[in-house]
């Protein structure tokens, strides 16, 4: 496999842990170059383009990432971006890594996931819900918490409650 | 021979299907979820959840609390795990702010979790018989629970919704008598345990009822991200206890609980199993535990997330409870996402219940031990 070139893969800032460190060496081989390391906070992240996330959610399933623990959306309204997060971990082993893609907020589309892991299923169909964001060829894509008739996406940062007129607290 | 139909068999076809719905306020859905079952006679076709009665929005509070308010709502969630769902929020905001816990209350919070998982499964077991006609057990386990109830309220002042396990630490330190307490509950459940074996395991009806019924094969389960005893009955040694250490766990000896079957019965000996374990760690913990000492470190008076991606994994009584949370260095979280256990257990419940009768779906959710507010969220 073709190893990141050097301008994707900035030098690790000192201290980062070997565990981690051969983990970010041993997935970046699998994920080949679409893959950027990313460490921000504590969780290990791989940055992707949206169209390659399908194919490096295969990839890290065969990789012995079995057990994908949840999916979930983040918005950046400023930035006019969805961030999607993958959180993937092991039934027999102590790896955890997340996947982030980007989508643009205008028009929130990804390809489902639900064809690698059964339990995205749910998960995308929750975050559809929630945030408004399509899931393309996801077998089922129904609201999944909200009511039918609810208007609006309550996760997205611009959502304001009219109904129950929450006030938002000063600090 | 418990065996389920083949939905594609000429039995299936001969009757016209028709949909009932199971809930949303039926007695064995343990809250108010509303299962649409597609019927043919007695067999069920096809089973769909659905759920959203008791949806919240705590995700959407997360972000307009601070950390130290929000422990308070994460009570909520799996009420029956509430010492452990505020484990889960104490340990993703220590992570992100960096802090050391103190040692005793590092061994508090395990003692805690583990009367509450023993609690916990009390009542399942307790609701399992209930769920298939016997009320007996439900007395018994009622009457056993309130000893786990009174210790707690002694030390956190209340017996459902805990808030005790913070951020930093614990909220206050035990009571004088906690270790005596707890000592004394756990030379009182011993036995019983085995009077719960008698009194249910060993009746005919309920092992004619679970064995063999709805079985959840191991690839299935990881597939769809089940967790907790739930999969281990399936064979899949996996416990966050274990895979994912945190707190004081490893200087603690224990079993995960296994069964390989899969089936009702075996989810239902993998939890008896567990409230064995819990009484192992519980008594280990309390020899070990430091007798005095600070049980809160300090913070900021202002708990500032860094910005950046966190996450903290907790076993609770129903499996793996995921906090993930993203910081921007402001007051309040820039986003909390909690990854509930029931959520991902309930949605393999569809794929196995096909082919089994309308009575079999009440036992295989009853072991399954559903909460629903940790669903909705």
């Amino acid at each position: 496999m073709s190893t990141p070139t050097p301008d994707q893969t900035p030098a690790p800032p000192p201290g980062l842990p070997p565990e981690l460190e051969a983990l970010r060496d041993k997935l970046a081989a699998v994920l080949g170059t679409d893959a950027v390391w990313e460490l921000k906070g504590k969780l290990p992240a791989f940055r992707l383009p949206a169209k390659a996330i399908v194919s490096a959610c295969k990839t890290l399933r065969q990789a012995g990432f079995d057990y994908l623990l949840f999916v979930t959306a983040v918005d950046y309204p400023s930035e006019n971006r969805f961030e999607i997060v993958y959180v993937a971990g092991q039934y027999n082993g102590p790896d955890q890594i997340a996947l982030v893609t980007d989508i643009p907020r205008d028009n929130p589309a990804v390809e489902s996931v639900s064809q690698v892991w059964d339990t995205a299923e749910w998960h995308e169909r929750e975050i559809f819900d929630l945030f408004g964001i399509r899931f393309e060829n996801h077998r089922d894509l129904r609201r999944i918490l909200l009511d039918d008739t609810w208007e609006g996406y309550p996760l997205r940062k611009d959502y304001v409650d009219k109904v129950h007129n929450v006030v938002k607290r000063p600090y | 021979m418990n065996a389920p139909v083949p939905v594609e068999s000429p039995v299936a076809d001969t009757y016209q299907d028709y949909f009932i719905n199971m809930g949303p306020q039926h007695p064995s859905t343990h809250g108010v979820l509303r299962l649409v079952v597609k019927l043919a006679g007695e067999t069920v076709l096809g089973v769909s959840p659905h759920m959203g009665y008791v949806h919240r929005g705590i995700e959407k509070m997360g972000e307009a609390q601070t950390a130290m308010q929000f422990t308070h709502l994460t009570s909520r969630l799996d009420y029956l795990s509430a010492h452990m769902n505020n484990w889960a929020w104490a340990m993703v905001v220590e992570q992100a702010l960096g802090v050391q816990v103190p040692e005793r209350a590092e061994y508090l919070r395990v003692i805690m979790s583990e009367l509450t998982r023993i609690s916990s499964h009390q009542l399942w077991w307790g609701v399992f018989g209930m769920d298939l006609g016997a009320f007996t057990p439900f007395l018994y386990a009622f009457r056993d629970r309130e000893k786990v109830n009174d210790i707690f309220e002694k030390t956190c002042g209340t017996r459902l919704t805990m808030n005790y396990i913070v951020p930093g630490g614990v909220m206050e330190d035990a009571d004088a008598d906690f270790e005596k307490d707890t000592r004394a509950f756990l030379e009182y459940f011993k036995p019983l345990i085995e009077e719960y074996e008698q009194l249910l395991s060993g009746n005919i009806i309920v092992q004619e009822r679970t064995k063999g019924v709805a079985v959840l094969p191991p690839e299935l389960a990881k597939s769809y991200g089940v967790t907790g005893p739930t999969l281990r009955a399936s064979g899949v040694d996996y416990d966050v206890r274990k895979n994912h250490p945190y707190g004081v766990y490893p200087r603690l000896s224990f079993q995960t609980a296994l069964a390989t079957e899969g089936d009702s019965w075996a989810r239902y000996k993998v939890r008896l199993e567990e409230m064995r374990q819990s009484i192992k760690i519980i008594s280990q913990a309390l020899d070990q535990m430091p007798k005095s000492g600070p049980v809160r470190a300090k913070l900021p008076a202002v708990l500032r997330i860094p910005p950046g991606r966190y996450l903290s994994r907790v076993e609770t009584a129903r499996g793996e409870l995921a906090i993930f949370l993203v910081g921007d260095g402001k007051p309040l979280p820039y986003r909390v996402k909690i990854r509930s256990p029931n959520f991902s257990n309930l949605s393999a419940f569809p794929a196995i219940i096909k082919g089994w009768r309308v009575a079999d779906i009440v036992t295989a959710m009853s072991t399954f031990d559903l909460v629903i507010p940790d669903i909705d969220r």
